[in-house]
């Protein structure tokens, strides 16, 4: 896990972190590859293998909506509830990539976290 | 170990599906399937995978109930259904409209919810981390599916965002499940 400022990706970690400090794991995936372009983690969790399965969690919904044939319908993002984490997944770069983010559900605004990730989709695009 | 850990997926065949998708009118469509016949009857030839044993009366009574309860409190749905976890198919629902697509769709959402799962594994955070619910935000839609472990179903609401908003969809799922 680890990011550079010198790409874009590593650039929306670094601003995520900035703003969010008490994060728990941080991750900007390609979703072709289900690798991460940046990553970053505060806790046990590792945000690479994260972002693996994240990407088969988003390609499976991306393959529920087809068989929706839904028109005009994109995917904006994906919020998983746990007991006491919240893992958000925001869909970013024309379905490209995801940002991945992990928060304790006490310590967080979700609110909060949603914007700070909603800043970064013009970095991104 | 993970909720759905012991999942077997039988990917079905086009022909399968097919039979599956009936045309619907506007309401209420349990998706029957003929009963499987009784274990103690079935003659023993060759090895066959575990049949999957088809839910009883009462699962589908049940799971009628909760798709009643949510389509109380949210009567301007698109789809409410419950759906099997281990299996994707679907106990009951209703949609709003066509239901072109549901059996792929609830089995695809299944699947969502499988791999939601398996990385809860890979992180090791099955200790005290369980999975509560699912919410997807679309662009005029919202899709929640909310996880049953006494039953291990899925409960899966799609509503569009001018009618609701995510905090009270996902409370009126939770409310449900009491």
């Amino acid at each position: 896990m680890a990011y550079s400022t010198s790409t874009p990706a590593g650039q929306a970690v670094q601003n995520i972190l900035n703003d969010l400090p008490g994060l728990m794991a941080i991750a900007v995936v390609d979703i072709s590859s289900g690798m991460s372009l940046a990553s970053h983690t505060n806790s046990g969790i590792n945000p690479d293998t994260a972002a693996a399965y994240n990407t088969e969690v988003v390609k499976q919904k991306q393959k529920a909506m087809a068989a929706l044939k839904l028109q005009g319908e994109t995917m904006d993002d994906i919020l998983i509830t746990l007991t006491n984490q919240l893992h958000l997944i925001k869909l970013v770069g024309e379905g490209k990539k995801f940002i991945y983010l992990v928060v304790n559900s006490r310590e967080t605004n979700l609110a909060i976290a949603r914007e700070v990730l909603r800043a970064q989709v013009d970095l991104l695009k | 170990m993970g909720l759905f850990s012991s999942l077997s997926f039988r990917k079905r065949s086009q022909p399968e599906l097919v039979a599956e998708a009936e045309p619907t009118a506007e309401v209420a469509v349990a998706l029957a399937e003929a009963p499987a016949p009784a274990e103690a009857t079935a003659p023993i030839s060759a090895p066959e995978p575990a049949a999957v044993p088809a839910p009883s009366a009462q699962a589908r009574a049940q799971a009628e109930e909760l798709v009643r309860r949510v389509v109380q409190e949210l009567p301007t749905f698109i789809t409410v259904a419950v759906v099997d976890a281990a299996t994707g198919k679907i106990l009951a629902g209703q949609w709003a409209g066509h239901s072109g697509g549901a059996v792929e769709v609830a089995a695809a959402n299944a699947e969502v919810v499988r791999q939601t799962s398996l990385c809860i594994d890979a992180l090791h955070l099955t200790e005290t981390e369980q999975l509560a619910d699912i919410l997807i935000t679309l662009r005029q839609q919202l899709h929640v599916l909310r996880v049953l472990p006494q039953a291990n179903w899925l409960l899966y609401l799609a509503v569009r965002t001018q009618d609701t908003n995510p905090a009270l969809a996902r409370a009126v799922l939770q409310m449900a499940d009491y």
